[in-house]
């Protein structure tokens, strides 16, 4: 995928991605990925909108609710692997 | 996860090596002992026996001395590994040396040698090493341990938290054409599975209806269950017991009785499934259960609601005797519009409601100015305009109905504030009321009367255009000449207004 090593060129965008790729199944809020990693929730959040546009990560909304699950593409998530092997 | 003693200690033993107050309390030593040599080793031989100290050499390490001092270090190690206490020695070159037992209760961790002490340790330095390595040493289990219950806890807790989310995700959809493809995707992303089948029991027919199929690898806009996939769950169904196979996962949907099935096909990695994702599954298919027993319940509450709705307005029709109730097509017309301004699914509700019911003030006007085959007088035409309030005085008991209830209130406003009851003007008169009035004017000019000729459609239309701004919302009317270019809206018309007039009105 173009784009996705920039992508990773930020350790925060970096962070966010190697959490979900260590965790696949997970599907949390900004609030609670931003316990996982100890950072300010408004970054995170961010950086979560942003990834999810990229489509690496979906976002599931209902009225009051954003959550956040890694995506299922075989194509990016071999793409991350390499990517997060050779850091 | 449990770790045996022998791995625990090697764990031990690795970061105690690595641990930088072990480094301090080397430098410490090097200082009151002018550089000795310093020698960690995790067992009583002298394999796997490590250098800690890089720059002071023995000058008995290298060459033909070699041999001898490590033999000594090895008859050393033997015997503080029975003792488990410091034991202070000569080396081969006659230097005085020290070894120390790392010991914490019964266990033992390793050992500390220094060789080539300059001088000769006193029994309260010994003490003092001893006592330091037991903190070090404390020390760094405590860490070993936090470390281990961090990643017990951590993945534990991270699942939890993805319970909890999914379980908010699903309660708050009450609709089950929305709530259903939610979670075959929530099941599907946390599962990593490729494909998700949920099938609910027909009431009537009792038997498995496919209601959502959602498949990853496919592009297809609504991927079907094949024959086989049917079997699955019929099985499921029919023995109200898990199934669990490498390519798929079924589980039934139990609530007081058997409700349906939720089936996952294939991992995105090509694994099998096991008994985790099992136990995963249903964990989601219990939060499912309420969830969609909750939508059903709301959707046959409103259907009641609608029911009873339909009934008041039909009952309010036939006694206030009113001969020119609204077309069918007048509530689809009004939906229409609000649909087209994009109107929230409660909005598109409440405003269904107000449509239905709008005239029910009617019911306390007498017949005779209803029926009235002339203009109205201005006194039957005040008399008139107490419908609205009356109407809203008839409906705001039903606590259901309230949201509609302010539209039925002020459907006849007029957008430049000479309407009534309130003579409200602009966007202060609710949406649904300005729908409406576009609606209820379009559907009066096109409708016959004894009074007056109808209007064709695109002389009505025109003239609705006429009153954009004075009498009608613009926005609202936007909306409404978009509405009026689409086929629907001519079927709408055919069917509703205009059943055996003339195309060409149209």
């Amino acid at each position: 995928m173009a784009g996705l090593k920039k992508i990773c060129e930020s350790s925060l965008n970096l962070k966010i991605i190697s959490f979900f790729h260590e965790n696949p199944s997970i599907v949390d809020t900004s609030g609670g990925i931003a316990t996982w990693l100890n950072h300010d929730r408004k970054e995170i959040k961010k950086v979560l909108d942003y990834l999810a546009a990229q489509f690496i990560l979906v976002s599931h909304h209902t009225g009051s609710t954003t959550a956040y699950a890694y995506t299922q593409d075989k194509e990016i998530i071999e793409e991350i692997e390499k990517i997060l092997r050779n850091k | 996860m449990k770790i045996d003693k022998k791995t625990y200690q090697e764990r031990l033993f690795k970061k105690l090596s690595q641990s930088p107050d072990l480094e301090r309390e080397r430098q410490l030593l090097n200082q009151l002992f002018e550089q000795p040599v310093f020698w960690i080793a995790a067992r009583a031989n002298i394999n796997g026996m490590s250098l800690l100290s890089a720059n002071s050499v023995c000058p008995r390490i290298k060459g033909a001395g070699r041999k001898e001092c490590l033999k000594c270090l090895s008859r050393v190690l033997k015997k503080v590994k029975k003792s488990r206490r410091p034991e202070q020695f000569l080396c081969p070159a006659q230097c005085y040396s020290l070894c120390l037992p790392l010991v914490q209760g019964d266990a033992l961790y390793g050992f500390l040698i220094f060789c080539h002490l300059k001088t000769r340790p006193s029994c309260e330095s010994l003490r003092l090493f001893e006592a330091l390595n037991s903190v070090i040493l404390e020390k760094v289990q405590k860490e070993l341990e936090l470390s281990k219950l961090y990643q017990t806890i951590r993945p534990r807790a991270i699942a939890l938290s993805t319970v909890h989310t999914i379980h908010r995700l699903i309660s708050s959809s009450l609709n089950p054409d929305e709530l259903l493809p939610r979670i075959a995707r929530l099941s599907l992303q946390v599962l990593r599975a490729k494909r998700c089948a949920i099938s609910l029991v027909d009431k009537k027919t009792k038997h498995l209806v496919s209601k959502t199929v959602i498949d990853l690898s496919k592009k297809k806009a609504r991927p079907q269950l094949s024959g086989a996939m049917k079997k699955i769950e019929n099985k499921v169904m029919r023995t109200g017991n898990i199934l669990l196979k490498r390519s798929y996962i079924s589980v039934p949907l139990i609530d007081e009785e058997p409700i349906g099935v939720i089936t996952l096909f294939r991992k995105i990695n090509g694994r099998a499934f096991d008994n985790f994702d099992q136990e995963i599954l249903t964990a989601l298919s219990e939060q499912a259960i309420g969830a969609i027993r909750n939508a059903q319940l709301y959707k046959e509450q409103e259907n009641m609601l609608l029911g009873t709705v339909k009934s008041l307005s039909t009952l309010l029709k036939v006694k206030s005797g009113y001969p020119y109730a609204h077309s069918k097509a007048f509530v689809d017309i009004v939906l229409g519009i609000a649909e087209v301004l994009g109107l929230s699914e409660e909005d598109l509700r409440n405003l269904r409601f107000a449509a239905m019911l709008h005239d029910a003030g009617k019911i306390g006007i007498p017949e005779e100015i209803l029926k009235k085959p002339a203009q109205l007088s201005g006194k039957e035409f005040r008399i008139i305009k107490e419908h609205p309030k009356k109407g809203a005085k008839i409906l705001s008991p039903l606590e259901r109905l309230k949201p509609a209830v302010e539209v039925i209130l002020h459907h006849h406003e007029k957008f430049d504030g000479s309407g009534y009851p309130g003579r409200l003007s602009g966007e202060a008169i609710p949406l649904g009321a300005r729908i409406m009035a576009v609606a209820d004017s379009f559907e009066a000019m096109i409708s016959r009367r004894p009074y007056r000729k109808s209007t064709s459609v695109p002389e009505a239309i025109r003239e609705i255009k006429r009153y954009s701004g004075t009498q009608f919302d613009p926005r609202v009317i936007k909306a409404f000449l978009k509405l009026a270019k689409s086929k629907p809206f001519k079927e709408l018309l055919l069917k509703g207004i205009y059943h055996g007039r003339p195309k060409k009105d149209l």
